[in-house]
């Protein structure tokens, strides 16, 4: 069947416009196999999945010439369709119109065949069938020769396998293809004759070879052709002389016995009764063209001696690895070269940044007059001002000595701010290694102030576990929380500061100092919703982009990030200068990040595009 | 700290602080090593930090949240007679690292991954979902906000936060191609919209990344100025 190129329809092999589409089939790319239905190319002689040997496209044009000149009418065309259906069924057949003879033939409604009008398709080949079997209707109608070519086929008939020799025809007699393996002296007798190839040459039967030790079956009597005998056991009448031409030798094979096609495969199971056919593809033997290996390219050969440097090198975290790849040579020196620029421009940076830290010691704050507090940390600094004595303020020192750098600064800010009102204060931390940096803060803030005696003014009630239970508890019951405080260990009843406090309700504000968003959010989530309790928030500046949606929506009051905020919020609060002397190596690092900035992207233009540099 | 210790403390020439702000001093170098590479002395402070850490919350978590209580049931098991009932369960959870017996471990963490997932769910849903969405509903009518300029600033600034939010949701949107006009005409709204969200994300991304700079950038040079400081007092004032 021919594929439409335009909708895919599958059309007769015979013919010229598609049935769905109208468009013309004369260019088409696919067909179907006969046998399986898979899709083939249109130069494809055997089929890729069942090797069943395809009509060639030449045969096809000439059917499609001769039926373009027939003068068949629609009525003869269904005629002979009917009439080949007749056949295969076993009833007389009907042709009407003489020329329908001429047709190619047709196995049936819903086959799939290709058409060989000069192939006879005996009926004296055709013997009856010990039993019919179903199986055989989805064997190929057509077995392909194991070493089948083309150009074999086309430029040497006389040398051809044993397998066109046994399925070759004679078109005069009508004998069926594949009528003889390996029976080359019966082969007249069984009707093959002097074997024909395709191009109608005479070619010699070969003997057969790896087909087993088993006699190969009597022929058929060529002379009186017999019913055949089909599956299910139904018998057929044998048609007339004239019929077997109609029937391509994929039908006679088809309607062959097993026997016939096979009989030295067969053999060995003659006498097992009931045996299920063997499949043809599978039995018979069929080798496909090895393929050459192909070697490495020049390519690959590279690909592999990098990949074994690689692999091969010790690991080296540093960026002056011994790896050294080698690279082709037009590449080796551009490489080379941008390598070395990399660890210039590496070495630059770093000690940029070292020189800003190192700066503030040595410039001796010049910027900090510049420093001005923005409105954002002059609300800050108001709304902890607006702390009176009378409220509780609960400190929590959520950041560890990792971050007591950028935080403690602040913190202490904050500290002597309440400390100068003498607000009270009780802290504690969610953070164990929290608990440190309250310490140290309230140590340096009793240094500046002796006066704020703690027990009396501040306390530090310890470490808070279980992260979200833990906050809910402290909603609950602080006594539940901690039943004594973290530095003199006494209950929360025998300390001044803390004997008022039952839960959350008692505290007026929360300050929180935080490195890590996860701990804010959970302050936010798990205290704030539904205690009506203002949260200050002083984190690490790491963090301060996360939390301002929250401070805008105004669950936090006021939020102010360390490393940019601190100075700032000295200035603010008129706090001691601790931040304010860093101002200097601040801007040191600002200047250099946007000299950075600019230079990696006047450098990356100027390179242009990642594939016009290769 | 016991009287002996403290007067073998006091009776050393030097001040004992300086041992720890030479330890401090060493290891800030230590760890400043890595610069130059992978080495041993950067090993020595990394699984030192890690040793110390673990070891002080152990301790922390042994000193002042379960010798408390336990000093309570023992005292009082009447009133704290549930401590002993938590105590059990932490007992059954440290049995996860006996094979034999770690099936007994998985109520004590079930009640833990149950109880926090559910405190956790609700906080997020109470705290940030709702309150989030809630406060995404501005007017921007310049009205709402004041008069002349600053009304429009802040009309602006509502319509930006609206667009923001609807941008990165489809940004994160992935669904089936819808058919037809309508749908193709959805389709591609929703890609430029997408499109218009990773730039937003960008920005975001990009604040996080000054944020972060900035922070260690503060952390370096309080740790630089610790090391002069501290390295000059210590060449300055000690005697030995």
């Amino acid at each position: 069947m021919i594929v439409c190129p335009v909708c895919n329809h599958r059309n007769r092999a015979d013919a010229q416009s598609c049935a769905s589409c109208g468009a013309p089939l004369t260019g088409f790319v696919y067909r179907a196999c006969p046998s399986c239905g898979a899709l083939n190319g249109a130069e494809q002689v055997f089929c890729h999945r069942c090797l069943t040997e395809l009509t060639p496209i030449e045969e096809l044009a000439e059917e499609a010439q001769v039926q373009a000149e027939a003068p068949v009418s629609e009525e003869g065309r269904e005629a002979v369709f009917e009439a080949e259906c007749a056949a295969l069924a076993g009833e007389p057949a009907d042709v009407s119109e003489p020329s329908a003879r001429e047709e190619p033939t047709r196995a049936g409604e819903g086959a799939l065949i290709e058409v060989a009008p000069e192939l006879d398709t005996a009926a004296q080949g055709l013997e009856g069938a010990p039993s019919g079997d179903e199986e055989r209707e989805s064997q190929p109608a057509e077995v392909a020769p194991p070493e089948a070519d083309v150009s074999e086929q086309t430029e040497d008939p006389t040398v051809a396998s044993e397998w066109e020799a046994a399925e070759a025809l004679e078109p005069e007699t009508g004998e069926a293809r594949g009528a003889q393996v390996g029976a080359e002296s019966e082969a007249p007798q069984a009707g093959a004759g002097e074997a024909q190839d395709r191009r109608g040459e005479e070619i010699e039967p070969a003997a057969p070879e790896g087909l087993g030790e088993a006699a190969a079956p009597e022929a058929p009597e060529p002379e009186q052709p017999q019913a055949p005998q089909m599956p299910g056991g139904i018998e057929v009448e044998p048609p007339p002389d004239e019929a077997p031409e109609e029937l391509t030798d994929q039908d006679a094979l088809w309607l062959m016995p097993q026997e016939q096609r096979m009989p030295d495969v067969l053999a060995p199971l003659a006498e097992i009764e009931d045996a299920i056919p063997v499949e043809t593809v599978v039995a018979l033997p069929h080798r496909a063209r090895p393929t050459l290996p192909m070697g490495p390219s020049d390519a690959d050969r590279h690909d592999a001696e990098l990949y074994q440097d690689i692999a091969g090198a010790p690991a080296s975290l540093s960026s002056q690895g011994p790896i050294q790849p080698r690279w082709p040579a037009a590449q080796a020196g551009r490489v080379q070269k941008r390598r070395l620029g990399s660890e210039v421009a590496r070495t630059l940076l770093w000690l940029g940044v070292l020189l800003s830290g190192l700066a503030p010691i040595v410039t001796g704050n010049l910027t900090a007059r510049w420093v001005q507090p923005r409105e954002a940390i002059t609300l800050a600094s108001d709304a902890v001002a607006a702390i009176s004595a009378e409220d509780t303020v609960l400190i929590s020192f959520d950041y560890s000595p990792a971050y007591a750098g950028e935080l403690d600064p602040l913190a202490l800010a904050v500290l002597r701010q309440l400390a100068d009102r003498s607000v009270p204060m009780v802290a504690l931390s969610t953070q164990p290694s929290g608990i440190g940096s309250a310490e140290r803060a309230f140590e340096a803030l009793a240094r500046q102030m002796p006066e704020y005696a703690y027990g009396y003014d501040y306390a530090i009630l310890g470490f808070l576990p279980g992260q979200e239970v833990g906050l809910r508890l402290l909603k609950v019951s602080f006594g539940d929380a901690f039943s004594t405080d973290h530095v003199l260990g006494q209950r929360l009843g025998e300390l001044p500061v803390t004997q008022n406090l039952t839960t959350l309700e008692d505290i007026d504000h929360i300050i929180l100092l935080a490195e890590d968003g996860a701990v804010a959010r959970r302050w936010i989530e798990q205290v704030q919703p539904g205690s009506g309790i203002d949260l200050h928030a002083f984190v690490s500046s790491r963090i301060e982009p996360l939390l301002q949606p929250y401070h805008q929506s105004g669950q936090i009051k006021t939020l102010v990030g360390a490393a940019n905020g601190s100075a700032e919020y000295e200035i603010a609060s008129g706090a001691a200068p601790n931040a304010l002397r860093w101002t200097d190596g601040a801007a040191l690092f600002f200047v250099l990040w946007v000299i950075v900035a600019i230079a990696t992207n006047v450098v990356y233009m100027s390179r242009g595009e990642p594939g016009a540099r290769e | 700290m016991s009287d002996s210790a403290i007067k073998w403390l006091a009776d050393m020439p030097f001040d004992p602080e300086v041992i720890g702000t030479w330890l401090a001093v060493l290891l800030t170098l230590a760890v400043f090593s890595y610069i130059l590479g992978q080495n041993i002395a950067f090993h020595l402070a990394e699984h030192l930090f890690v040793g110390v850490s673990a070891g002080y919350a152990g301790g922390l978590a042994w000193n002042h949240v379960i010798l408390p209580r336990l000093e309570l049931l023992l005292a009082n098991p009447a009133t704290y007679w549930y401590y002993a009932l938590f105590f059990a369960l932490g007992i059954l959870l440290l049995l996860r690292g006996l094979r034999p017996l770690a099936a007994l471990g998985d109520l004590p963490l079930g009640i833990l991954v149950g109880t926090g997932s559910g405190l956790a769910l609700g906080g997020a849903l109470s705290g940030s979902l709702v309150a989030q969405m809630r406060a995404s509903v501005i007017s921007l009518a310049p009205a709402d906000h004041g008069r002349g300029l600053v009304g429009w600033a802040f009309a602006l600034d509502a319509s930006l936060l609206l667009l923001g939010t609807l941008a990165v949701l489809s940004a994160f949107h992935y669904r089936a191609q819808g058919q037809g006009p309508l749908g193709i005409l959805g389709n591609r709204f929703i890609r430029a919209l997408g499109s218009l969200g990773r730039k937003f994300l960008m920005v975001g991304f990009g604040a996080l990344l000054a944020g972060a700079a900035l922070s260690f950038f503060a952390l370096l040079t309080g740790r630089l100025i610790f090391l002069v400081s501290q390295f000059m007092r210590l060449f300055g004032g000690a005697g030995f």
